[in-house]
């Protein structure tokens, strides 16, 4: 009971450490807000729906994080047996859920604004909706399986060979005919100087810096309630 | 050479006029986003604050049953 009261009241380190990523990532909120609209030129080809951009984009490395992040924890969950592992893969495929939707939803606006269209089966938006499927599998998986290890046990595995779909995603553009740019973002970018100028860089960056921190917020809080959520259900199991 | 500059200077200000038109109409797509964006943030915190009462509730519940089982033995 002491342990789930100290999960609950949140007190300590940890919440100090959350009360500062809220802090940091509100204030980038604003400073980005402001390079969106007021500071950053707009692109010449793609006009003024290219803002949407710099949300789009940052939503889609954290989508793809999330999943990197669960299979990891399921991994070390699988390993070592401990359920720390498994409420950080359980809070991450939540969070991951929600970024893989506003990849999507943000994405096919972006299309419907600029090339008139929703939705097209190409490589990368298929295989991002495969992402957001394998969430919501992962998720359906834990929520209809039997409460304790067994559960975990299967969501670890659906995880594991969910992750598989992240480097697919990022290199989908490479692999295949695409709607989408060449890759101008990341280890394998080709594409570079397509982007133009350097305050598109500047707002890309402090954008993604200010949804990491919001993330990463998001992640210790849910993962705080998710430890209380255990607790509580083993000491329902203590008193069934 | 001036009639040239002139009908460059109209191409270039049409060319202007579309891309403002262009910009105007992608307006509302724009704003749609960030709306949207922020509505999925703030219901999902929202939901987190409900359950985290919740939660709350139970616990102060299990704290009243084992008073209620200490006090009868």
């Amino acid at each position: 009971m002491t342990e789930i009261t100290a999960h609950s009241s949140g007190m300590g380190i940890g919440s100090t450490i959350r009360y500062v990523l809220f802090a940091v990532s509100a204030i980038l909120m604003a400073v980005t807000l402001y390079m969106i609209f007021f500071w950053v030129p707009t692109e010449l080809n793609l006009g003024v729906s290219q803002r949407i951009f710099y949300f789009h984009v940052p939503l889609a490395w954290l989508g793809m994080l999330s999943i990197v992040i669960v299979a990891i924890a399921s991994l070390l969950h699988l390993i070592t047996g401990k359920s720390k592992w498994d409420d950080l893969a359980y809070t991450t495929a939540e969070l991951g859920v929600l970024f893989a939707t506003l990849i999507l939803v943000t994405g096919s606006i972006w299309a419907r604004g600029d090339l008139g269209w929703w939705w097209t089966w190409d490589a990368k938006l298929t295989t991002t909706l495969v992402l957001w499927f394998i969430y919501v599998g992962y998720l359906m998986v834990r929520a209809y399986s039997t409460k304790g290890s067994q559960g975990a046990r299967y969501g670890s595995v659906v995880a594991l060979i969910g992750a598989v779909d992240a480097p697919i995603i990022y290199m989908a553009t490479v692999w295949w005919r695409t709607a989408h740019p060449e890759l101008n973002v990341g280890p394998v970018a080709t594409d570079g100087d397509s982007i133009g100028s350097a305050n598109i860089y500047i707002t890309l960056l402090v954008s993604t810096l200010m949804f990491t921190f919001l993330y990463a917020y998001m992640v210790m809080e849910r993962y705080s309630m998710r430890r209380t959520e255990t607790a509580l259900d083993e000491v329902h199991q203590m008193f069934d | 050479m001036a009639v040239q500059l002139v009908a460059t200077r109209t191409a270039f200000a049409s060319g202007m006029v579309q891309q403002n038109l262009r910009g105007e109409s992608e307006l509302p797509w724009l704003f749609a986003v960030y709306i949207i964006t922020w509505a999925v943030f703030f219901g999902y915190i929202f939901m987190l604050s409900r359950r985290q009462r919740e939660m709350r509730r139970e616990i102060n519940a299990l704290k009243r049953a084992l008073a209620d089982r200490e006090t009868k033995s």
